[in-house]
């Protein structure tokens, strides 16, 4: 090589070198020819210097332009924010007063006819608790499933007749690309001791769309069928909220009460809640197949008719939560704030005096799992409860042995079931100890996507489980009149790897000389349970477990881990992203949703599975 | 410490997106300088750097539900801020056309004020834009190789020649003005 052309090459790196810009063995390199050469010795440091006036260059006379700026910003709208979402649910909860937002229709406001978030409460499970029979079809359309699928539509049939017998039928109407394409057609058929389902196998988005090719391979189609069901089985769950929102609209706090609507010639109000608390509703018609994914926090806009209680229409609203963004990248869709998701509308329904004969039979195909239950007449106190308005429905043994006894009416429903064993792990670990009056007492847990509420009654004989979409009220009115007295949990709910952990009174949970007490929660949570644990290395840890009354239905609600002493936040492989907390450094885990820091010598961590970054920040910088 | 940017507070930031005013506020005060400096070098026109600094932020505020953090939030903003003011450019240069001349060209004369950098920002002036943005931008406002590329949307090798190429140009200019200085 010659020498000119060599140092033209070395030239060309000059400022990336003095950079600091290049690969190490490049810039090696250069350093190295640099040291011995000097013309392109001089070549560097007149690059230097240059580089030094550009970066030394006294600050230019900048003018202050935020006056100028900030009036041309768009005045705030009245917009479902934070702040104004959550008094909005307080007034709400109030129950008391007319609660009436963002009207866009006109309005009677002489009639007093408007219902506050609590009275539709109330009117949703005396509709649920007196319906029959119900007959209807929606059609849906759902958007961003697939890059190469923007938009599918589909169309549902939804027969039920009380307490559990129901048939849903969904049938795909897209125009996929071609026929490789998987069709999300469902269907699942439930009577009270049988629930088969047939949908399309499960793809991963990357393998999509031969994965499920009906012409690469046969198992296109899944059938999984149960039979002796026990009933109101949580592992084989009717989706009724559809029907009757029960569950979604159980608690006051969970929802906003927006305007008065027609939808389909039906008077109506518009509610607003966010998806999480919205998930037995839009789940409802996702029972099988597959589906985009939706964000906690996105908003639901659901319109129910004011005389039924029938949802007639609903759509998933893009939220503008702001970590949001993050869980789209991680969930591979791409959204704006606002986009319409999903979009559900009644194209009509009845309460139909019977159905055709074969309506609920099920097929008896399929992979079959035997739930174990067998029909038997209970005797004794069990069999003589008197829940509100709810007759006897079925008795007998459970798969493990248990006795059970089931009350419904319409929707309604609560299961009582006696085994010899203890507590659930999870009531023991993390439900809230509720007082019996007398009766000593009960660990509640509420409503999960799959399950209804649950109170765990702790007994010299074993344990008493009660299961319900009652609400919690009234769950513990039914167990306060039980012929029992409910024992304490242990005190010592795990021992594990010389960490034992022990439950505290939740009371006490910021008792600890290092623990914080939150001064900012999100509506209508509260401390429910705590538990300390020591290990053998002296580390002290307090949990606090924070839930909402009547149902968490995406997660497990709000967790907060402090300990001491600690130097340095646990090694993770996870990516993180940084946050800045006052003048700490925090980290927060889209994963687990979860935000972690050290204070001091102290671990703090606010986990929020149902929520986003901005909640746990809110909290964090609440702790006192 | 070379002018190297800040990261905004992510809660402000957060704030910021979810349309709270006192939050983007505090944006506009923390980046509105490096933005009019970005935007003075692009256009060599003070009254034209208010005007770019003023579209970037609206453009800001309206986008800002979309920002990603898939980039650093200033690489973000640099970029809005370079494409208000091309725009401005593009703007003036149609304008140019149509009305008087003379007076436009006045109004574009490069900044030359009786200050220590004077030679340095005329130098930077004269360099033809592709190669200015780029020196600007990693110079002057503390960016790297990466970011920048990200900004003008090139190649990183791209970058690394016209940073360069102004270095070397500028070199020249003000070497030739030191020759003089010293001549005199």
């Amino acid at each position: 090589m010659k020498p000119e052309l060599r140092c033209d090459e070395i030239r060309a790196d000059i400022s990336a070198f003095v950079d600091g810009e290049l690969r190490t063995d490049r810039h090696d390199e250069v350093e190295d020819h640099v040291a011995s050469c000097r013309s392109c010795a001089a070549e560097e440091s007149s690059i230097r210097s240059v580089r030094k006036l550009l970066r030394v260059q006294a600050i230019e006379d900048v003018p202050d332009l935020t006056h100028a700026i900030m009036a041309r910003i768009p005045a705030p709208k009245p917009r479902a924010g934070w702040t104004e979402r959550f008094r909005v649910g307080a007034i709400a909860a109030a129950a008391s007063a007319l609660v009436v937002f963002g009207s866009t229709l006109p309005f009677d406001r002489d009639g007093g006819d408007v219902a506050a978030a609590g009275e539709i409460s109330r009117l949703v499970r005396d509709a649920a608790r007196s319906l029959e029979a119900y007959r209807a079809r929606f059609s849906i359309v759902e958007r961003g499933w697939h890059p190469e699928v923007p938009v599918r539509r589909m169309t549902a049939r939804l027969d039920f007749a009380a307490p559990e017998n129901l048939r849903l039928q969904l049938t795909d109407r897209t125009d996929y690309p071609d026929a490789e394409w998987p069709r999300n057609d469902v269907t699942l058929i439930a009577a009270s001791d049988t629930w088969w389902i047939r949908e399309p196998s499960s793809c991963p988005e990357a393998a999509l769309p031969h994965c499920a090719s009906p012409t690469t391979w046969a198992g296109v189609v899944e059938t999984r069928r149960v039979t002796n069901r026990e009933p109101f089985d949580g592992a084989s769950p009717l989706p009724t909220d559809i029907i009757v929102p029960l569950e979604t609209l159980a608690a006051a706090e969970g929802f906003e009460v927006r305007e008065r609507a027609t939808v389909a010639g039906r008077a109506a109000y518009r509610l607003t809640l966010e998806y999480r608390q919205a998930v037995p509703l839009v789940g409802a018609i996702q029972q099988g197949g597959a589906w985009r994914e939706l964000h906690p926090l996105d908003r639901v806009d659901l319109w129910i008719d004011t005389e039924t209680w029938f949802p007639l229409r609903f759509r998933v609203v893009a939220g503008d939560s702001p970590d949001r963004d993050w869980w789209s990248t991680r969930h591979g869709v791409d959204d704006e704030p606002g986009d319409v998701l999903l979009e559900v509308r009644a194209r009509g329904f009845s309460e139909p005096d019977g159905f055709p004969p074969g309506t609920f039979r099920a097929p008896s195909s399929g992979i079959t799992r035997d739930g174990g239950f067998r029909p038997a007449v209970v005797s004794g106190d069990l069999a003589t409860l008197d829940p509100p308005g709810l007759q006897l429905y079925r008795s007998g043994t459970a798969a493990d042995g248990s006795r059970l006894v089931a009350y419904a009416s319409g929707m309604s429903y609560l299961k009582v079931v006696r085994s010899r064993g203890a507590l659930s792990p999870e009531a023991a670990h993390t439900g809230e100890e509720i007082s019996l009056g007398s009766r000593g007492v009960g660990y509640y847990l509420p409503a999960t996507e799959t399950a209804g509420r649950r109170l765990e009654i702790r007994t010299t004989r074993g344990v008493l489980q009660l299961h319900t979409n009652l609400s919690r009220a009234t769950l513990i009115d039914v167990a306060s009149q039980l012929h029992l007295r409910g024992r304490a949990a242990p005190v010592v709910v795990e021992r594990a790897g010389g960490v034992s952990t022990t439950r505290i009174d939740p009371a006490m949970a910021f008792e600890q000389r290092f623990a914080a007490r939150p001064t900012y929660l999100p509506d209508g949570y509260s401390v429910v349970n705590a538990t300390v644990s020591r290990a053998a290395d002296g580390v002290t840890s307090v949990t606090a477990y924070l839930r909402r009354s009547e149902g968490e239905f995406d997660g497990a609600g709000i967790r907060l881990v402090q300990a001491a002493p600690v130097r340095f936040l646990p090694p993770s492989s996870e990516e993180f992203v940084e946050v800045a907390l006052g003048h700490v450094r925090g980290r927060w885990s889209t994963e687990r949703s979860e935000l972690e820091w050290i204070d001091g010598r102290f671990y703090r961590a606010v986990a929020v599975p149902s929520a986003d970054l901005y909640t746990a920040i809110r909290i964090a910088r609440g702790l006192r | 410490m070379e002018g190297v940017l800040e990261e905004p507070d992510p809660q402000l930031l957060g704030l910021a997106r979810a349309g709270e005013r006192g939050a983007f506020e505090s944006l506009v005060r923390a980046y509105q300088a490096d933005v009019w400096r970005l935007s003075l070098h692009l256009t060599n026109d003070r009254g034209l750097a208010d005007d770019v600094t003023q579209d970037t932020f609206v453009r800001v505020y309206r986008f800002l539900p979309r920002f990603r953090g898939d980039s650093k939030f200033s690489t973000w903003l640099f970029a809005i801020a370079r494409n208000c003011a091309l725009d401005e450019l593009r703007r003036i240069k149609r304008r140019h056309v149509l009305a008087d001349r003379a007076k436009v060209e006045h109004d574009l004369q490069p900044i030359a004020q009786p200050t220590s950098g004077v030679e340095v920002r005329e130098a930077l002036a004269a360099l033809p834009l592709d190669l200015r943005e780029a020196v600007v931008l990693i110079d002057m406002l503390g960016e790297s190789y990466r970011d920048a590329a990200r900004v003008l949307r090139l190649p990183e090798g791209t970058v690394k020649s016209r940073v360069h190429r102004a270095r070397r140009t500028l070199a020249d200019a003000l070497g030739e003005a030191e020759r003089g200085t010293d001549e005199a």
